[in-house]
């Protein structure tokens, strides 16, 4: 026991998150991670050992929160908390989608730009999840869970290349679902 | 359980090497993943204060994970999935490292308790299949050769030669049947010419009937009878030879 909280106290902030921008609710998220580290307690025996926990772990967390977005209703939540500018993905920025991402967190505190921002979100969100398996899996591994292309090919059990085709084909379908959103 | 893996960098196209992307679609792409990026940057969130703490207390409110006796409550239960599920967990906990001992090897003994137990069965199964094989064999020889051979020999006299064989027989019966034919004559309306001659009287008159076995050797002197005035001429109908005419009367 005292090993697995180890274990909780090192990954539930990455759980948290992925579930986080799965279901766009803090709460929501944070019952889905709980749903998900009791799920893995349970199935620590069928654990293959294969790659990193935190990876094994994502994946459970992330079905599991997919599954709770297509239970409720899409809901366009209006987060107030101010937005870290310095987040995961730092480094220089491409000129595709800048503009987009500089005028959505341009002004963090303004209620304009907070209703665009949390439509936008929600926009996204709805986009990921009307995505088909197993492309919505692997955006979602890449993306929200933060996991390279080689951990995703261990946790799912398939070839890299095969995941990367996944995720080009994904990409394609989400983009074509944005446009046709408005969004891109 | 390594450490905590390290973030991947931002999307970029030549992650998908071995997918052929146009120029078009690149810029596609990377607007896509620029999106999921976004979001992700936005999205950036801890959990609250007691997190971990709740998240024991579920855990320890859980059974502990005992793969041995997940496998025997679902072959209580009788759920064979779940028997499957729970063996293939069993040998995955007893066959792959990074367990402790004290884990592995009740999963071990189960498994090759029951990797004993269906060999036994299997080679029981098989004995006893032998067995059964080899006592009927001898005394059902007899049924099974006598079942497919009448089941061979029938398809093959009806396909060709019995058909040539029949009516080389019938023309040799019919010189005898023709006689006990006779009564075709009453079938004679079908008939023209002179069986009518001869259906007539015999129609007629219904005694008729009586002299046919007399009348057996008619049919080689079948032209005689009707050059034979008494029947013919008894009811004076050869003008009126048609049976059609008797009813009339």
């Amino acid at each position: 026991m005292d090993a697995f909280r180890v274990l909780v106290e090192r990954e539930s902030r990455a759980v948290v998150r992925s579930c986080y921008r799965i279901l766009g609710d803090l709460h929501e998220a944070e019952d889905a991670s709980q749903e998900a580290f009791v799920t893995a307690y349970r199935a620590l025996g069928t654990w293959r050992g294969e790659g990193p926990f935190g990876a094994w772990l994502a994946r459970i967390a992330t079905r599991l929160a997919v599954r709770r977005a297509g239970r409720r209703r899409p809901v366009a939540w209006i987060d107030p908390r101010p937005i870290p500018m310095d987040g995961g993905a730092s480094g220089s920025r491409d000129s595709v989608g800048e503009a987009a991402l500089t005028a959505a967190l341009g002004s963090a505190t303004d209620p304009a730009h907070l209703a665009v921002r949390a439509e936008r979100a929600a926009a996204i969100r709805t986009a990921v999840a009307g995505l088909e398996e197993p492309y919505r899996e692997v955006l979602i591994l890449r993306f929200f869970s933060e996991l390279s292309l080689n951990e995703i090919a261990i946790q799912a059990d398939r070839p890299l290349g095969t995941v990367k085709t996944h995720l080009h084909r994904g990409l394609q379908r989400l983009r074509r679902s944005l446009e046709a959103e408005g969004l891109a | 359980m390594g450490e905590r893996w390290t973030r991947p960098d931002r999307f970029r196209p030549d992650e998908l090497e071995e997918n052929a992307i146009h120029a078009g679609d690149q810029a596609g792409l990377l607007a896509a993943a620029r999106e999921l990026e976004w979001l992700a940057v936005t999205d950036d969130v801890a959990p609250s204060a007691g997190f971990a703490d709740r998240v024991m207390a579920a855990v320890a409110a859980e059974p502990t994970p005992r793969p041995v006796v997940a496998a025997a409550s679902a072959a209580r239960r009788g759920a064979i999935f779940g028997v499957f599920a729970a063996f293939g967990d069993l040998w995955r906990v007893a066959w792959t490292g990074g367990r402790p001992m004290a884990v592995r090897a009740p999963a071990m003994a189960i498994v090759v308790v029951v990797l004993a137990a269906t060999l036994g069965a299997g080679a029981l199964g098989v004995g006893a299949l032998g067995g059964l094989l080899d006592r009927p064999a001898e005394t059902a020889q007899p049924t099974q050769v006598a079942s497919p051979s009448p089941a061979v020999a029938s398809p093959s006299p009806s396909p060709a030669p019995s058909v040539s064989s029949e009516p080389s027989e019938s023309p040799e019966a019919s010189e005898s049947p023709v006689p006990s034919e006779t009564p075709e004559a009453s079938e004679s309306p079908e008939a023209s010419g002179s069986s009518e001659r001869q259906a007539t009287p015999a129609a007629t008159p219904r005694p008729t009937a009586t002299p046919r076995p007399v009348a057996t050797p008619r049919p080689v002197a079948t032209p005689h009878p009707t050059e034979r005035p008494h029947p013919t001429e008894t009811p004076d109908s050869g003008k009126t030879p048609n049976p059609t005419a008797t009813p009339h009367d």
